[in-house]
């Protein structure tokens, strides 16, 4: 097991109380893995990834409880120098907007640099890095900054940048979400090709199901600051468990039917301030019952490594037979 | 670039033309005339000879007509010749300017040398008791009057503990010392005014400095430069000083006129004879081709400051390239 978080909890403060806005996660990613991390946005998943290697600014929050074990040690007991040789060492981040991900007075020489190991000769490994992402143009271009790249070079550039000092687990942080969607397929195939060629565990956050049904090989859904459901993806794309998946699958608006239509999820997320008892999803739901605004259910096992937190057992009949409801 | 900075000087040129006129109009149209001093005061001088004197400084031709002459000197940079003394506008200014640059450039170098590193720290410990700490004193300095503190000073300072002196830049034996001791001896003279002066002044580079790095903190690359594992040192002063700075060579540009200008106030009040004295005086005594001369310097220097701040940004932010085709 090469990352092992349970029970991660994360506060942010706000004027009169903390809002907890992770409220106890489990993920688990062995070696070589890519694990989707999926949800609305403000559900806390990219908060759940900034929190492994406890990137939340302390003005704004903390993690309250959990352990993140990664290979073998806790993080969160680590001191703040050990913390440093984690973090951009053997996991690396790349995040949404590559624009405002780069500094925009310092070369992307000069910030591919920082992330070298010491051990590399600078010159022969960037231009080592800069072949391996696709970004051959700029390897005699020492004086290149990140404004004179177009957005998909410039998160080519924060590609090369995580992967530069070899690291064991990359973050990708919706690292497609910004860009156009034939340069999203270009940076995807280059994800997966360094997937490959290094054998990275790579945790994939995003809000868009089929780019992580495309590329994870386990898939985690995330509601309201809790994982609901959780399994290997064919399990979850072929036969969902939880309601809140069903109707993320739902809504992928499809070829066929051009003119219906979205099958989208009524209503909107909880705020982490207001959430209502028991189950979160409780007041979208279309399969709820009385029982479920009693307790909020755990997460227990469906089948074959599937888990999902609904006290239900939703059966392909259920599902075509219980309508959408529109309840804007 | 070279392209650019013709077509800038182009335009600086027509719009100090502007400012000429209206400066030029504002002083002549202004209540008081030169020859107040000496012919209105006095009963002894008769009708004509008051006329004599206004035939003599040019004052009885229509005012389209003064200016154009105005103008046809100052493009000869002939600034005219003082009503007061009648010595040439250009030589009273040369002399004094020495003096007030260099007050107010050591000023401006010693809040930039307090004010960046203050305004740094306190981002930094934002909301902190530290940063309050700090922006009550910077506060203190911008809301407390100069003259006041400048009287303040020279009493306890200068009057009860005698350690430096009060008024002047130099001591009344100058002429008698060694180059060594003339220097120790203006610098003495100097510390005052120069302290007053950059109390003032370090409010506003601080909170500015203090802004703009807390904006640069909340910036993506900062988070991503934390991710790469980067100490927090080279967070704070490598990736994000650098960006902070950037505005403030805009405030240094703008800050360039007040080199020359000097102040009025504390000038006064220490007895300097820089510009800000001179201005003062010829206000005063209506003399208006001095007034002219130290306004359009004023006028000149602002916009070379503009230009000079617009040139160094391009140098310093690799975003901003300056477009000859503008």
């Amino acid at each position: 097991m090469l990352l092992h978080i349970k029970n991660l909890k994360i506060n942010y403060k706000s004027d009169n109380r903390p809002v907890e806005v992770v409220r106890g996660i489990d993920l688990d990613i062995d070696k070589g893995e890519c694990v989707g991390l999926i949800g609305e946005s403000g559900c806390g998943k990219t908060t759940a990834g900034l929190g492994i290697t406890k990137l939340i600014p302390e003005r704004k929050g903390n993690i309250s409880a959990g352990e993140i074990l990664f290979e073998g040690r806790d993080v969160l007991k680590l001191t703040s120098e050990e913390l440093r040789c984690i973090r951009g060492k053997k996991i690396s981040y790349v995040f949404q907007e590559p624009f405002s991900s780069l500094n925009p007075v310092f070369t992307i020489y000069e910030q591919m640099r920082e992330s070298l190991e010491e051990k590399d000769n600078p010159d022969s490994r960037i231009a080592e890095i800069l072949k391996s992402v696709g970004l051959e143009k700029i390897i005699d271009r020492k004086n290149i900054y990140p404004h004179e790249l177009s957005g998909g070079m410039q998160q080519r550039a924060m590609i090369g940048m995580a992967i530069a000092p070899r690291p064991n687990l990359l973050v990708l942080d919706e690292p497609t979400t910004a860009l156009d969607v034939t340069v999203q397929r270009q940076i995807l195939d280059l994800i997966m090709e360094l997937k490959n060629k290094m054998s990275l565990a790579i945790l994939f956050i995003s809000h868009d199901l089929r780019i992580v049904f495309n590329i994870a090989d386990k898939v985690a859904i995330m509601y309201a600051g809790k994982i609901i459901e959780c399994g290997p993806k064919e399990k979850i794309v072929s036969s969902p468990a939880h309601p809140y998946t069903i109707g993320l699958i739902d809504s992928i608006p499809s070829l066929k039917h051009r003119k219906k239509l979205f099958n989208a999820i009524g209503g909107r997320a909880p705020l982490f301030s207001e959430l209502p008892e028991g189950c979160k999803f409780y007041p979208r739901c279309r399969f709820r019952i009385d029982k479920c605004s009693e307790k909020e259910p755990e997460l227990k096992d469906v089948s074959g490594g599937q888990a999902s937190r609904c006290i239900r057992t939703i059966s392909a009949e259920l599902r075509s037979a219980t309508p959408i409801k529109w309840n804007y | 670039m070279g392209k650019y900075i013709l077509k800038r000087i182009i335009g600086l040129v027509v719009l100090l033309l502007g400012i000429t006129i209206i400066t030029f109009s504002v002083i002549h149209i202004a209540p008081g005339k030169p020859t107040d001093l000496e012919a209105q005061f006095n009963p002894k001088v008769s009708m004509e000879a008051r006329e004599r004197i206004s035939h003599l400084y040019g004052l009885d031709k229509p005012l389209h007509i003064q200016y154009i002459e105005w103008l046809k000197r100052f493009a000869r940079f002939d600034f005219g010749i003082s009503f007061m003394d009648s010595r040439p506008v250009m030589q009273k200014i040369m002399e004094r300017i020495p003096v007030t640059l260099t007050i107010e450039l050591f000023s401006i170098i010693l809040i930039l040398l307090i004010g960046i590193p203050i305004g740094v720290s306190s981002a930094v410990k934002e909301g902190g008791f530290y940063d309050k700490f700090m922006t009550v004193f910077v506060f203190i300095g911008f809301a407390v009057p100069t003259f006041w503190l400048s009287l303040i000073l020279m009493d306890y300072i200068g009057v009860r503990w005698g350690i430096l002196p009060i008024s002047g830049i130099k001591s009344l034996e100058f002429e008698k010392f060694g180059f060594f001791e003339k220097v120790v001896d203006m610098s003495k003279h100097l510390v005052l005014p120069v302290l007053v002066s950059a109390f003032g002044g370090l409010a506003g580079i601080s909170r500015y400095m203090r802004s703009s790095m807390l904006h640069v903190l909340k910036q993506d690359y900062i988070r991503t430069a934390r991710a790469k594992g980067l100490t927090e040192k080279k967070v704070l002063y490598k990736h994000a000083l650098k960006n902070a700075l950037l505005p403030i060579v805009t405030i240094l540009g703008l800050s360039v006129p007040g080199l020359i200008g000097g102040s009025v106030i504390f000038e006064s009040i220490f007895s300097i004879p820089g510009m800000g004295r001179l201005f003062y005086e010829s206000v005063m005594a209506r003399d208006y081709p001095v007034i002219m001369g130290v306004l359009v310097m004023g006028a000149v220097l602002t916009l070379l400051g503009n230009l000079l701040a617009d040139i160094s940004y391009a140098a310093v932010d690799p975003r901003i390239k300056l477009e000859d085709n503008l």
